[in-house]
């Protein structure tokens, strides 16, 4: 059949990944699956190195952590999605820092700030504050049946009447539990938190980046080449590729949920939360379809448990000159950070 | 002629978890035989038995199932063979474990490469993310060398039309190609592995008018040049006509007839109690008593010869022209995606209130992105799109949208969140924000006018596809929108469901609401659409009434659609004589002929 049409894939710039699309031409899309799991190895056995508690280096990861949002961007990642992630991953990793600061009450470098916040004990009883607490958040839940508002109204009242008439209480039974906590903020552990959030930052960006530019060809074509028995590399990829089906599905199940009304009102926390799990219900439903179908599916062309190993084709990947670059310089960090125990934080002699 | 498929008082019904509880037998006694080189259709309501009956010939039922306690005897009846071949028979007095005999499994199995089989959906089949592997997935699992493939994949899409991808073939998610080229990827990756046999199951339920065509041609095309046999599930009645040789009808699992294709549709009592698709002229000849050579006529071809040919040109009715307000208008509205693909490219059209508006196009033109911009899910990238005098640019009045536009999706599963039909529809109410007294009332009153009202209690998700797509037109019109969006309803549905969900919009409609529908069906738009506008690469290239677009040929080479049997009908006539009325659908021709016997 003569074929005039011209090709929707010319000056297609996208190519389907596991997760989300990445550009054809990405520097990172054209690199060996083996490489990329390498990098990612290599660079978290180097930010491990530099979040280590008792040298930490937070411009070696500072510097990581650009090279890892580099490598991302790189991945030519649809920008929203890019952004989506900045938005969820930082106050992630800003929670991390603040639970290190509360758990490591590490005095040294010099205490910026010291609040004991629990003594080692718990105390059983009844205060001013705790009943004003209750009794606000008891009464909004029995008259508006939500519980967001009613606690944020019990605190401020309780803050705001034990600010002005103390906090008389009556305690019953005082019980040792844990240990003293006291938050210290020295510049130390200070130094330590913000370093292992930027640490794991990058270790996340960059393990991101494995799946965000890697395709289920690719894949199967490094299994192979590791001699991995087709049936478990087929069964992996197909997995891995359900992924981006139920990313799909996803978006279309939200979008109708949006569409009964779901953003119409605020809502608090549980409600947002209870939200996503009504999702479950079609999510779930359309994954069991699928993966029925997808059954029948490999069943007419062939596939059995018993399936001899099939023909390759355009599946393995040779190693690229940008291959052995990037193997290069990976092996030079490790060799840098352990060999001559490379701490730019000190060389710069900033700490 | 020799067989190609031989099947013996086949039995079947699926396993369940509880072996103490059986299901019923979907197959009950099937008797068929498809000779070599045939062009072989079925036909029957959904849950007849069809697609059961191809996975018996592909062999997936029963060798791909589990079946517990390999107690084969007590699912599994009669004998299927391909081509001289034993696919599967069970001896029942075989396999004696502990005294009892579960049934000894005979047959080949699963016939692949000699049989191949398109499944409905041609998304869910797919196994890989570049078009290139997903063709060559079979070829390779054969074992054939590298070379051979690679011409092969190369063939197999030149077949189907689709050669010129062949060069990005590796760059292409087969996800991402429209809906007529997602079909024709699932037959060349079977024609890849040049199968003898090609089962095709409903495989056009989802493409516009011209995939349609596009797709069965390339079939009979195949089938012709190849010698190929081919097995059609289909419910369109001029799909099984123009192609098949024969058609089966499948009823409650068991085989009611077999007919040669010409004659098949003649029999009108046969078709309407086994609640199957008839020719709109067939129709209409049935009511009005015309008959072609003592037979129920078929063809447009048939009509131009036993029909009147002296109707008055009075008997066209006046379409009716918009009344109300301006609930709707869209202004050069463009859409442009993430990832640069540009949906809309100029997008005019007004909605006023109470009518009932057809958004037409082919697949991919841009319906469902307009849809999804109207309910605020899309923010438009330029243009003005104005919904109850208000501008939805605004991000404020976006999020306000579904208060006034109800939008209900093309596949009912993808909105149904609860596990009760009644919960179902409260759940947008709760959004709402509706006291529980309003939220019960309106409960009742959506499940009253889909007809639903004795599956309140039930789960959702284990209705019937027709049943659930009430439940999700009842659990938007219980929000009580100014405008209703309906995406595709009749996709993939027999003639009984595509009849209740007419039945269902007519309601609305003479209820005052405001419908917008996104269909590919041309016989609804002829039946109950007021005006249409036509999309074409994210334009609009036709607005006006039905019957301006589908009685002017031009109009419908323009829009790459079809028109429904009945007004092609009154076009053919017109041709014959120049004042023929314009009928534009079966209501309208048979009024005509009753009101005015032909001289």
């Amino acid at each position: 059949m003569a074929s005039t049409k011209k090709s929707p894939a010319h000056g297609r710039k996208f190519v389907r990944s596991f997760l989300f699309s990445v550009r054809i031409d990405s520097p990172l899309a054209r690199l060996h699956v083996l490489t990329k799991l390498f990098a990612i190895l290599a660079l978290s056995l180097v930010i491990v190195q530099f979040i280590n508690t008792e040298a930490p280096d937070p411009i070696g990861t500072i510097l990581l952590i650009l090279l890892t949002l580099l490598a991302l961007h790189l991945c030519g990642v649809l920008r929203w999605v890019f952004r989506s992630y900045l938005l969820v991953i930082f106050p992630a990793l800003l929670g991390m820092a603040l639970v290190w600061v509360a758990f490591n009450p590490d005095p040294r470098g010099g205490v910026l700030l010291e609040i004991p916040i629990y003594s080692g004990e718990l105390d059983i009883g009844i205060s001013l504050g705790l009943g004003l607490f209750l009794a606000v958040l008891i009464g909004w839940y029995v008259v508006r049946k939500e519980i967001f508002w009613g606690l944020v109204g019990g605190i401020a009242l309780a803050v705001a009447i034990t600010s002005l008439l103390g906090n008389p209480s009556l305690t019953f039974a005082r019980v040792p539990f844990f240990h003293p906590l006291t938050v210290i903020v020295s510049r130390n552990n200070l130094t330590v938190a913000v370093t292992k959030a930027l640490g794991y930052g990058g270790m996340i960006f960059i393990s991101l980046m494995l799946v965000m530019t890697t395709r289920d060809i690719e894949f199967i074509g490094v299994m192979r080449q590791v001699r991995i028995p087709y049936v478990v590399a087929f069964f992996v990829s197909t997995m891995l590729r359900s992924l981006n089906m139920a990313l799909v599905d996803y978006g279309t199940i939200r979008q109708a949920q949006v569409a009964r009304g779901v953003s119409l009102r605020r809502k608090n926390l549980f409600q947002v939360i209870a939200d996503m799990a009504y999702m479950a219900v079609p999510l779930t439903a359309s994954i069991l379809r699928r993966s029925s179908e997808v059954g029948d599916a490999i069943l007419i062309r062939g596939f059995t448990m018993k399936a001899k190993e099939p023909t390759e084709f355009h599946e393995v990947r040779p190693f690229t000159l940008a291959d052995g670059v990037v193997v290069g310089v990976c092996i030079l960090f490790l060799i840098a950070t352990f060999g001559f125990h490379l701490n730019l934080t000190r060389w710069m002699g900033i700490l | 002629m020799a067989a190609m498929v031989e099947i013996e008082d086949l039995h079947w019904r699926y396993p369940t978890f509880d072996e103490a509880e059986e299901h019923p037998w979907t197959l009950k006694g099937i008797n068929l035989r498809v000779e070599k080189g045939e062009f072989f259709g079925i036909t029957g309501p959904s849950g007849a038995g069809k697609t059961t009956l191809c996975k018996a010939i592909m062999g997936i039922i029963p060798h791909g199932l589990k079946i517990p306690f390999g107690l084969y005897n007590h699912h599994f009846r009669g004998r299927v063979v391909v081509d001289g071949e034993l696919v599967s028979a069970v001896d029942p007095e075989g396999n004696v474990v502990d005294g009892e005999a579960r049934g000894r499994l005979f047959g080949r199995g699963i016939m692949s490469p000699k049989v191949g089989m398109v499944l409905q959906d041609p998304e869910t089949q797919f196994v890989k993310m570049s078009l290139l592997h997903e063709v060559a997935f079979g070829l390779q699992l054969l074992r054939l060398p590298r070379e051979e493939i690679e011409v092969r994949v190369r063939q197999a899409l030149e077949m189907v039309g689709l050669g010129y991808l062949a060069d990005d073939a590796e760059y292409i998610h087969p996800n991402d190609l429209s809906g007529g080229q997602k079909q024709r990827v699932a037959i060349a990756s079977l024609l890849a592995m040049r199968p003898e046999l090609l089962i095709l199951d409903e495989p056009t339920s989802d493409l516009d008018p011209l995939g349609k065509r596009e797709v069965i041609e390339t079939v009979r095309m195949l089938h012709d040049e190849y010698q190929m046999t081919v097995i059609i599930v289909e419910h369109d009645p001029e799909i099984l006509r123009r192609f098949c040789d024969r058609i089966a009808l499948i009823e409650d699992g068991q085989v009611q007839c077999v007919d040669e294709a010409t004659s098949f549709f003649r029999h009108m009592d046969r078709l309407e109690r086994g609640g199957i698709c008839r020719f709109e002229v067939s129709e209409i000849a049935y009511r009005t008593g015309i008959y072609h050579h003592g037979a129920i006529p078929i063809t447009i071809e048939e009509c131009l010869t036993c029909f009147p040919k002296g109707l008055d040109a009075s008997l066209q009715p006046e379409d009716p022209r918009p009344q109300g307000e301006v609930l709707l208008e869209v202004k050069d509205l463009t859409y442009t995606y993430e990832d640069g693909t540009q949906a809309l490219r100029g997008v005019n059209f007004q909605l006023h209130r109470g009518e009932v508006l057809a958004l037409l196009g082919t697949n991919g033109s841009g319906k469902t992105t307009v849809a999804k911009i109207l309910n605020g899910i899309y923010r438009p990238t330029s243009g003005t799109v104005t919904i109850l005098g208000q501008d939805i640019t605004r991000r404020s009045v976006r999020r306000e949208l579904p208060r006034h536009v109800g939008y209900v999706f093309q596949n009912p599963d993808h909105q149904i969140f609860t596990r009760r039909v009644r919960d179902e529809i409260a759940y947008g109410l709760k959004n709402l924000g509706l006291s529980e007294e309003e939220i019960a009332e309106r409960t009742v009153q959506a499940l009253e006018a889909v007809n639903l009202t004795d599956k309140a209690d039930e789960d959702p998700l284990f209705l019937g596809k027709g049943q659930r797509q009430r439940v999700a037109v009842a659990s938007i019109l219980a929000m009580r929108p100014e405008i209703l969006i309906v995406d595709e309803p009749t996709t993939g549905q027999d003639y009984r469901m595509v009849s209740g969900i007419m039945e269902l919009l007519e309601n609305l409609h003479s209820q005052g609401n405001t419908v917008l529908i996104i269909t590919h069906d041309m016989t609804l738009v002829a039946n109950y659409c007021e005006r249409v506008v036509v999309l074409l690469n994210g334009q609009d290239v036709f607005t006006g009434t039905p019957r301006e677009l589908f009685g002017n040929p031009e109009n419908l080479e323009r829009t790459q659609l079809c028109a429904p049997q009945a007004i092609s009908l009154s076009v053919a006539m017109r041709q014959l004589k120049e004042d023929f009325p314009l009928l534009l659908n079966k209501a309208e021709w048979i009024r005509a002929l009753q009101t005015q016997r032909w001289v």
